[in-house]
């Protein structure tokens, strides 16, 4: 016993004489949350990605005509295209709120997007929970009626839980809610100023710069009711996220996608577009 | 070979054999010749200081700032050792901070580190800042270089604040200089150190 007990003091001396490297740790509490998703719009939905703190994010998106249409207007790009400009800001790591504009309606929307779970393996935290909401008003002149500025707003409000798998599928779950103040007959053929809806979202990440993903309006309450579906390209650089998609939606506004989407995906009604997302710094660091 | 004696252990190594006596009063031996050697050795440490990786692309310049560099003087051995986990680098966008990890493939390399020694002492008695120069191995991106790196040592009370500031080239590491769309980053990187180092 006595051995051994000089044999440990022994070595603890001669270990401590020794002036080796200090041990390298990890600052794993540090490491940046996962990157569900490259970006906080993902087609015309809202994915549970965050605008960073102190980062301002600005989003030109284009959906442009039928491509059933062929050769006659070039596959749609001929024809009319739909327009989002938007910019989202990070209030904090958890909260960003943005503004956008859409060309068809002219359609204004303030957003909000609060994450307070967020998927982190440094932290062990294996998903994210989040709300996001937006009012919208639609500032397109009606020449039959004199809108007031509250018969003209709509609203969207959905929570958003997704995780991503094996560090390369992503796959999220956003039941929401929206309401529209005012809705004409010819709108729908069934009139319903409060719909519920579940949307799909996923990801397949190909490769740290390219990705796959998908949106889809998996469920709506509203009869005969014609479902949105987006496929996306995604290529990412440094500061850049550029997405090449086909959707059957026309709109960038949840609510106005969920209500006015008339097209079937898998019908042929498919329209290409693009989008681009560029970040920039607005905080020192 | 039997030893009868327990008062020894036998180490049989391939081409070493080495007898060492532990009886009580031999250990208070070693404990005596070790322990003044151990306890006059003065270190200082600390796990929080500042490091940042400036990179440049033509009339643009961004930094990547951690608050996390761990540090290291041995005052009477003059060894030094610092390392920093490179994915606590912020540069003010995170999509920038994903590129620069991809870049420094600090998934599989997650530190930068320097290990050497000053090649002069330290005045223990000066007040006075220190210019120190420390010759060692700084390691990226799993590739080691011997460098030198100058810098200042700044007495604050019983701690020392060490300052620095030195360029690598990133092809000397492995490393390929990333591009911002067309445009391609300078493959000299600044990095500067500023750490208050306390006394242990």
């Amino acid at each position: 016993m006595l051995h051994k007990t000089s044999l440990v003091l022994l070595l603890f001396l001669i270990n401590t004489s020794v002036y080796a490297q200090m041990e390298r740790t990890r600052v794993g509490s540090s490491l940046p949350d996962t990157e569900i998703f490259l970006t906080s719009t993902l087609v015309g939905t809202q994915t549970v990605q965050l605008t960073p703190a102190g980062e301002l994010q600005s989003i030109i998106s284009h959906s442009f005509g039928p491509i059933r249409s062929g050769w006659s207007d070039l596959f749609g790009l001929d024809n009319n295209a739909a327009v989002h400009l938007g910019l989202d800001y990070g209030l904090s790591d958890a909260i960003s709120i943005g503004i956008g504009r859409t060309s068809v309606r002219d359609v204004f929307d303030l957003r909000y997007k609060w994450v307070p779970l967020r998927q982190n393996n440094g932290k062990k935290q294996l998903y994210s929970i989040g709300v996001y909401g937006n009012l919208a008003i639609e500032t397109l002149p009606e020449r039959r009626f004199d809108y007031t500025f509250q018969e003209r707003l709509s609203f969207y409000n959905s929570l958003l839980f997704a995780r991503q798998f094996y560090d390369r599928v992503s796959i999220q779950f956003s039941p929401s809610v929206l309401h529209f103040n005012t809705l004409l007959a010819d709108d729908r053929e069934i009139i319903s100023h409060t719909i519920f809806s579940a949307i799909v979202s996923g990801r397949l990440k190909l490769n740290e710069r390219q990705s796959l993903s998908f949106e889809y309006v998996g469920y709506t309450n509203m009869e005969n009711d014609t479902k949105h579906l987006a496929l996306s390209y995604e290529i990412e650089t440094g500061g850049h996220v550029f997405q090449l998609f086909l959707q059957s939606g026309y709109h960038f506004s949840e609510q106005y996608l969920i209500a006015f989407t008339q097209d079937q995906f898998f019908n042929g009604d498919i329209r290409m577009g693009f989008a681009i997302h560029r970040v920039f710094q607005l905080k020192g660091n | 070979m039997i030893i009868k004696d327990k008062q020894y252990l036998h180490f049989q190594l391939p081409q070493l054999r080495i007898f060492f006596t532990f009886s009580p009063k031999v250990v208070l031996c070693y404990l005596w010749l070790f322990l003044p050697y151990v306890s006059e050795a003065q270190s200082f440490y600390s796990d929080e200081g500042r490091a940042s990786f400036t990179s440049s692309v033509p009339l643009y310049e961004f930094t990547g700032t951690s608050t996390y560099l761990t540090g290291k003087i041995d005052r009477d051995h003059l060894t030094v050792d610092f390392y920093l986990d490179l994915e606590t680098l912020d540069s003010g966008i995170k999509k920038r901070d994903k590129d620069m990890r991809l870049t420094l493939n600090t998934a599989q390399y997650p530190f930068a580190e320097f290990y050497g020694t000053l090649t002069d002492s330290i005045d223990v008695n000066s007040a006075d800042v220190q210019k120190v120069t420390a010759k060692g191995i700084f390691s990226i991106h799993g590739q080691k270089r011997e460098i030198t790196v100058n810098g200042e040592l700044i007495p604050e009370q019983d701690n020392y604040r060490l300052k620095s500031e030195f360029e690598i080239t990133l092809d000397d590491y492995g490393i390929t200089p990333p591009s911002l769309l067309i445009v391609k980053v300078d493959p000299i990187q600044k990095i500067a150190i500023d750490i208050l180092l306390y006394k242990e």
